[in-house]
């Protein structure tokens, strides 16, 4: 199926030193004392790292992959109790008392934390806690050690390490803190690097960064790493075997070729199959893992995955199947049907069988929204700005100056189209959204919704009105439902407002419960009961009360499990087609905009710096910073991600309060230093607008302007403005490939 | 995760009776409020009547608790007195806390104009100190039967400024959440936001802080009567005995004992009741383990 | 009062790391390029400015309407009239023009006088029996510090010591002494705590046949030679002292135990323990040094409140300070010393809030920088 590839300078010499074991876990188990009972989160965990390797370790929330890593670190909480064997170099970890450990941690096994902001102590400087992981262990001077860290500061690529190593961590962005627990972590030359989700709270763009940086860290100090993550395109990326978790067991584990080319393992079939990538965006349809993972309180007697599993027979039940090793040199499933997969060359084609893009049943129960030609503008709004004031001190609370978070954009959005809005986290996304929500007149601009200009809502009706049209579904399922109040309640609270009678609820409720695949016992539940795909399923059922024209879904998925999205990105689609829903849908996750939106809008700092349709733009991306962001993006493909060459954006995005002059983009962008010092001159001094991005032979061809565009750039852009499809960048050198 | 499958109830009293301070607290107070209710039946004398057989008389068979100089039964003083202070501790907690309620979120939820002016009415309120104020208007009212209202007034009206403050920066971080800004959009108001999204879920905090305010109240109480300043005779309360009895401890302590162990163990009590609340309430104890 | 109110304290913990963090959120997408915070100093001392003015107008409202209180609630003449033999009523009526106390003049014309004298000299007023109020608070302000300086200094170092002690064994037999202790020091009205240790006190001495305890003023009688004097200070403040740290340490072991929870389970302490730090040393190391910001606060509103708010030792220990003088104004119907009392008391309360927003200053970085190096 797949051609084995040539193995790559690196790989080959870790080969001949992969033969030393460092870390050998036999037969881990943790269970926590939990109010609840005891949670058994790690049940019988085996495996073992060797020097120089990278492993990951895959799985979802609440799979028991954090709390191994913890017990390895012997940094579990109090509650928790340890058996089986952990064997460092051979020396055993478990049972070890605080003082052995700590002469341990540190110096021969470090850790990288995923919270790079609680992880640093607030009022240390950045250099006292770096020198501090030096000295643990060290007894030399402290001129050596902070020569040393100004070298790992150095290392990691902190800018400017002597300044910098007074700065305290709230001073570093998120990205710049993660790199100095890297540099934390190389400090002593450890021998085995455990990283629990180091670029989770990340932008794709620094995480490209900070993967790099973690592979150099390994590198230079010659550690194994043990990358603990739940995203398989991390895996791709940087590991050389992988073992997927599930409900507190490895389920699967072999290189990471073999778990992604030729999975065995059902679980880790569907995982992969359930993520957007180009080869199903197509199809509509993701394939769906059903279900949720079972609860640890009471753990399954069968295979803990049967519940959920298109395999499963009575053989799955009788008993939990063991990880046994299915062919060599290393490939081990835990599924007792590991032979037929092999035999009939399964995929997570045949067995996820999405099923087919139509009408369910319950979307039957209403009538399609009637109202409106594909040609009506649902959604307009013309340079629009939104600016806060800034204001800064807790103590000496004072304005210092205007945040330009949403700075002259104009977006359409038409009747039935999803319109996908991407961006990093602070390029002005959320206040777009909210600024359409507030119903209120922008600092500059106007904004029309469904034809009415909201500067003109004078009263209180019209706005109501307009509200019932207008809902959001959040990014965070959990905060979004009051946990006060039963499910009933929270799907019937928006009729309560616009004076439904009471059997008209009670009969609507159960209606959209149906809608978004809920049955009726779920109504007495509360919040807190539900689980994460549950709960965004309530609120999907809330905002659609109403029967509402255009859905704003703020990062919609971004919060759930990977297994869990699937079902949630089908459901939102299934919606639109049978009730004619527009979507603004806005998220990080290029993919998924990729799999599910009609046209897409690239933020930047507050402006749109490219839009166009899907295709146009993720096939021929014109705007520098979308190439970033599409390069950045990880791709749970070992062979594609192995292969690529990246362009990455440099450094960080700057604060929203004081954008650069000129193009935004200028002080990051890849392609600046390709063009001559009066084409950079151009970029630094004059905002570029957005203009046509196409083929430089078709500009000649149309008499329009090619150096210098921006001058007669009015003209063009009114052009664009009529035809929406018409993919459109704001760079200054569009053509330049 | 798991946990979150039990009733929020349930696991509720789960915490609370782990805590055995607290329950045996709970189960003082409750034994208190009872003899508090029935003691007009359990002593053979009135508060107010005057034994002329005894005065100043140590503990006996007739006077369980001794007599005052006036000749009148401190055992019957003692429950007039722990009635008065339980009900002055109730009402001033339930006022405080309503009225802190109200305006905390209020004003975080408006913002604006409207949480400036509270915060400086609050700041003015802070800043005069409310014991004066109180001992100035209590001290030098016309007493009488009524005087206790009047304290009841004055101890609310200084006593919700703290926990306003703790509303409104409580009301602040629930205003974050999700499902206010979901509430708005959907068209609800700003009053009914607050009193069907904001309240209900900063009830934990409003419980605690009711319980702990009866025992700020009947402290306070205390510590104004010990001046005089208190409930004014021929009404009594706790504090009114235990400020009579502590001047002359050393030479007549039945007159201090009795009351000073009723107040102690009833504000004991009352802590520990709400510390054990604190406990249950709070999700990120330590106790509750983690998932 | 305010140790009524200490038991809450809990709350306004979790408060200020909530602060704490959307402070860290707000820097974090908004922090600003270095030269800009340089230019934005010169706004610093015009807020400073602003804020003072807010305190001024704050005291100035609150003194004003203590003045209309007290003179509208208080009856100086009462003193003169039930004094025996009695006094010509003219003469009466003379001594209260003379000190600006008459009722029978109109509230405004007294307001005009108080605050005019007030406003032009600095002059608070007189007594009822004469003597100036202004002077007396000077005198008095001294033995308020002697008298609290000691006990609330080793109260909240002792809280600290316990809360944090407690805090690590969490649930165990020590801790839950320590909780019910604490609860036990916070349920109990401070004037019985007194009162107990001056009876055991006395049992002492009695026993043991000495003045070991001294507890009537700051002074007694002494011998002349080097340090007698000293001495005998130390013997009269001691139980006082011994009373402040019990309630000291009682109200800072809860506000310790409960930051330092908070502290222990954070992530900040984990880190410290995977680079090779012993459990111990991450929590002295990291752990205690943030959760005394907090702690620190408090400890300056406390101090700042024990001014007035020591009234009961002043009074069952004999020491002439503020507290006690509060209650006499109020007791011997003294309008201006009451409300220059209470003017006093608003000072406290402001100094002590200005006090603690310093010390977060100075001791988290998070705040000093987004203050822009004000302080």
């Amino acid at each position: 199926m797949h051609l084995i590839p040539a193995l790559k300078p690196r790989v080959k010499d870790k080969l001949r030193i992969m033969a030393t074991t460092l870390l050998d876990v036999q037969n881990l188990n943790v269970r926590y004392a939990n109010e609840a009972g005891s949670l058994h989160a790690v049940r019988g965990v085996s495996f073992s790292l060797h020097a120089g390797e990278a492993l990951a370790l895959v799985g979802e929330s609440g799979s028991g992959k954090s709390a191994t890593a913890m017990a390895i670190m012997g940094l579990q909480p109090d509650s928790a109790s340890i058996e089986g064997s952990i064997r460092l170099h051979g020396e055993q970890l478990v049972g070890a008392d605080d003082d052995a450990l700590s002469l341990l941690r540190g110096k021969s096994i470090a850790m990288v934390f995923q919270d790079p902001l609680s992880a640093m102590t607030p009022v240390y400087t950045v250099g006292e806690q770096l020198i501090e992981s030096i000295q643990v262990h060290e007894n030399g001077s402290l001129s050596d050690a902070k020569n040393r860290a100004v070298e790992l500061l150095d290392l990691v690529g902190i800018p400017e390490p002597h300044q910098r190593i007074n700065a305290y961590p709230h001073e570093f962005s998120g990205g710049m803190r993660q790199r100095v627990l890297i540099a934390m972590a190389m400090a002593n030359n450890p021998d085995v690097i455990i990283a629990d989700e180091p670029t989770t709270a990340l932008d794709v763009t620094i995480q490209a960064q900070i993967l790099d940086v973690l592979q150099i860290a390994c590198e230079q100090t010659n550690a194994a790493l043990l990358l603990i993550t739940h995203d398989l395109g991390v895996v791709a990326r940087i590991a050389d075997r992988a073992m997927v978790m599930y409900a507190g067991k490895i389920v699967e584990q072999g290189s990471v070729n073999t778990v992604f080319y030729d999975s065995c393992m059902p679980y880790t079939m569907g995982l992969l199959g359930s993520l957007p990538h180009a080869g199903n965006a197509g199809t509509n349809k993701l394939s769906a893992i059903e279900g949720n993972p079972p609860s640890l309180l009471t753990p399954p007697t069968g295979c803990a995955f049967s519940t959920r599993c298109p395999l499963v027979d009575s053989t799955c039940l009788q008993q939990e199947p063991s990880l046994i090793k299915i062919t060599e040199p290393d490939h081990w499933s835990a599924c007792a049907h590991h032979q037929i997969i092999r035999r009939d060359s399964l995929t997570h084609a045949d067995l996820f069988q999405p099923k087919p893009a139509t009408e369910s049943t319950a979307a039957k129960a209403l009538p399609l929204n009637p109202s409106g030609s594909k040609n009506e503008k649902v959604l307009e709004m013309l340079a629009v700005k939104k600016h806060y004031p800034l204001f800064k001190g807790s103590v000496f609370r004072r304005r210092v100056g205007t945040v330009y978070a949403v700075d002259g954009i104009d977006l359409t959005i038409y009747q039935g189209e999803t319109l996908g809005l991407v961006g990093e986290s602070g390029c002005g996304k959320s206040t777009t959204t909210l600024s359409i929500l507030d119903l209120e007149p922008p600092t500059h601009g106007t904004i029309e919704l469904f034809g009415n200009d909201v500067s003109t809502l004078d009263s209180k009706q019209k706005r109501l009105a307009l509200r019932r049209k207008l809902q959001i579904v959040f990014q965070d399922p959990t905060s979004s439902l009051d946990p006060r109040m039963s499910v009933f309640d929270l799907v019937a609270e928006p009729l309560g407002i616009f004076d439904y009678n009471p059997e008209a609820i009670s009969a609507r409720v159960n209606e959209l419960l149906m809608l978004v695949g809920l049955d009726d016992s779920y109504l007495a539940r509360f919040a807190q009961q539900l689980s994460g795909g549950q709960s965004q399923r309530v609120c999907i059922a809330r905002a659609l009360a109403l029967e509402p024209q255009l859905l704003i879904l703020d990062e919609p998925v971004s919060a759930l499990d990977v297994s869990i999205r699937a079902g949630i990105v089908n459901l939102l689609q299934e919606l639109k087609l049978s009730l004619g829903l527009s979507y603004l849908f806005v998220a990080h996750d290029l993919a998924l905009v990729r799999h599910i939106a009609d046209r897409v809008a690239v933020m930047y700092l507050g402006r749109i710096v490219e839009t166009g349709s899907v295709e146009a733009v993720y096939e021929n991306p014109a705007h520098p910073y979308t190439q970033c962001l599409l390069s950045a993006m990880p791709i749970a493909d070992p062979e594609v991600e192995r292969n690529r060459v990246r362009q990455i954006p440099l450094g960080e995005l700057p604060s929203p309060a004081s954008p650069p002059k000129g193009c935004h983009f200028h002080t990051r962008c890849p392609k600046k230093s390709r063009l001559s010092a009066d084409q950079q001159q151009l970029c630094v001094e004059v905002s570029p607008d957005l203009n046509p991005a196409m083929p430089i032979q078709k500009m000649q061809e149309q008499d329009m302007p090619v150096y210098d565009n921006h001058s007669g750039s009015e003209a063009s852009y009114q052009n664009t403005k009529e035809s929406t499809s018409a993919h459109t960048s704001a760079c200054h050198y569009n053509y330049l490939v | 995760m798991a946990e979150a499958r039990l009733k929020p109830e349930h696991l509720l009293l789960k915490r609370f009776l782990r805590n055995k301070t607290a329950v045996v607290g709970l189960i003082i107070i409750v034994a208190l409020i009872v003899i508090a209710i029935i003691g007009p039946w359990l002593s053979p004398f009135s508060y107010d009547a005057v034994d002329r057989q005894a005065y100043l008389q140590p503990p006996s068979l007739q006077h369980p608790m001794g007599t005052t100089q006036s000749g009148r039964d401190m055992w019957a003083l003692t429950l007039h007195g722990l009635r008065k202070s339980l009900v002055i501790g109730l009402v001033v907690a339930l006022l405080s806390t309503s009225i802190a309620a109200i305006v905390g979120a209020f004003a975080a939820y408006y913002g604006g104009w409207l949480e400036r002016f509270s915060l400086w009415i609050i700041d003015l309120l802070l800043v005069i100190p409310s014991f004066l104020l109180i001992a100035l208007i209590a001290g030098n009212s016309s007493g009488g039967a009524s005087s206790w209202l009047l304290l009841v007034l004055l101890l609310t009206l200084f006593g919700w400024m703290l926990s306003a403050r703790v509303v409104r920066s409580l009301t602040q971080s629930v205003k974050q959440n999700e499902y206010i800004a979901a509430a708005r959009y959907m068209g609800l108001s700003g009053p009914k936001i607050i009193v069907r999204h904001i309240l209900p879920n900063i009830a934990s905090l409003l419980i605690i802080d009711a319980t702990l305010n009866v025992s700020g109240a009947i402290l306070a109480e205390t510590s104004l009567a010990y001046f005089g300043f208190g409930v004014q005779p021929p009404d009594t309360s706790l504090g009114t005995l235990l400020g009579d009895g502590a001047r002359q401890l050393s030479s007549f302590p039945w007159l201090f004992a009795g009351p000073a162990t009723i107040i102690v163990l009833l504000i004991l009590s009352v802590n520990a009741v709400g510390d054990g609340l604190r406990d249950a309430f709070d999700p990120g104890s330590k106790a509750s383990g983690k998932g | 009062m305010y140790f009524a109110k200490f038991a809450q304290v809990n709350h306004s913990a979790t408060n200020i790391s909530y602060i704490h963090a959307n402070l860290v959120k707000l820097n974090k997408i908004y922090a600003l390029p270095n030269d800009k915070q340089q230019q934005l100093q010169s706004t610093v001392g015009s807020y400073l400015l602003k804020r003072f003015l807010n305190y001024a107008i704050l005291l100035v409202v609150a003194t004003n309407l203590s003045w209309l209180l007290a003179a509208t609630q208080l009856n100086p003449r009462s003193l003169y009239e039930v004094s025996n033999p009695p006094i010509d009523p003219v003469s009466i009526e003379n001594n209260l023009l003379s000190r600006n106390l008459s009722d029978k003049v109109p509230l405004s014309e007294r307001w005009v006088i108080w605050s005019s004298s007030i406003l032009l000299d600095w002059n608070w007023g007189q007594s009822p029996r004469g003597g100036n109020v202004g002077e007396e608070i000077g005198r008095r302000i001294w033995v308020s510090v002697r008298l609290i300086t000691l006990g609330s200094l080793l109260g909240a170092g002792l809280g600290v010591l316990i809360g944090t002690w407690s805090a690590r064994r969490q649930y165990g037999l020590s801790d839950r002494t320590f909780t019910f202790l604490a609860l036990l020091g916070l349920s109990i009205p401070s004037f019985v705590i007194a009162n107990l240790l001056q009876v055991l006190a006395t049992q002492i001495n009695d026993v043991t046949g000495t003045r070991f305890f001294e507890f009537v003023g700051e002074t007694g009688l002494h011998g002349d030679w080097f340090g007698a004097q000293l001495l005998d200070r130390v013997q009269h403040l001691l139980l006082p002292t011994i009373a402040l740290t019990i309630l000291g340490a009682a109200f800072f072991s809860r506000i310790q135990r409960n930051i330092m929870l908070d502290s222990l389970n954070s992530g900040f302490v984990r880190t410290a323990r995977a680079k090779g730090l012993t459990r111990s040393q991450a929590i002295n190391r990291h752990a205690l040094r943030v959760s005394l910001i907090p702690t620190s606060t408090y400890f300056a509103f406390s101090v700042a409140t024990l001014f007035v708010g020591a009234a009961f030792m002043e009074i069952i220990f004999s020491f002439h300070g503020m507290g006690e003088y509060a209650v006499q104004t109020i007791q011997g119907h003294d309008v201006h010393g009451a409300v220059a009392t209470a003017a006093f008391g608003g000072v406290c309360v402001l100094s002590g809030a200005l006090l603690a927003d310093f010390m977060v200053a100075w001791l988290d970085p998070r705040v000093r920088s987004a203050s822009a190096n004000s302080v």
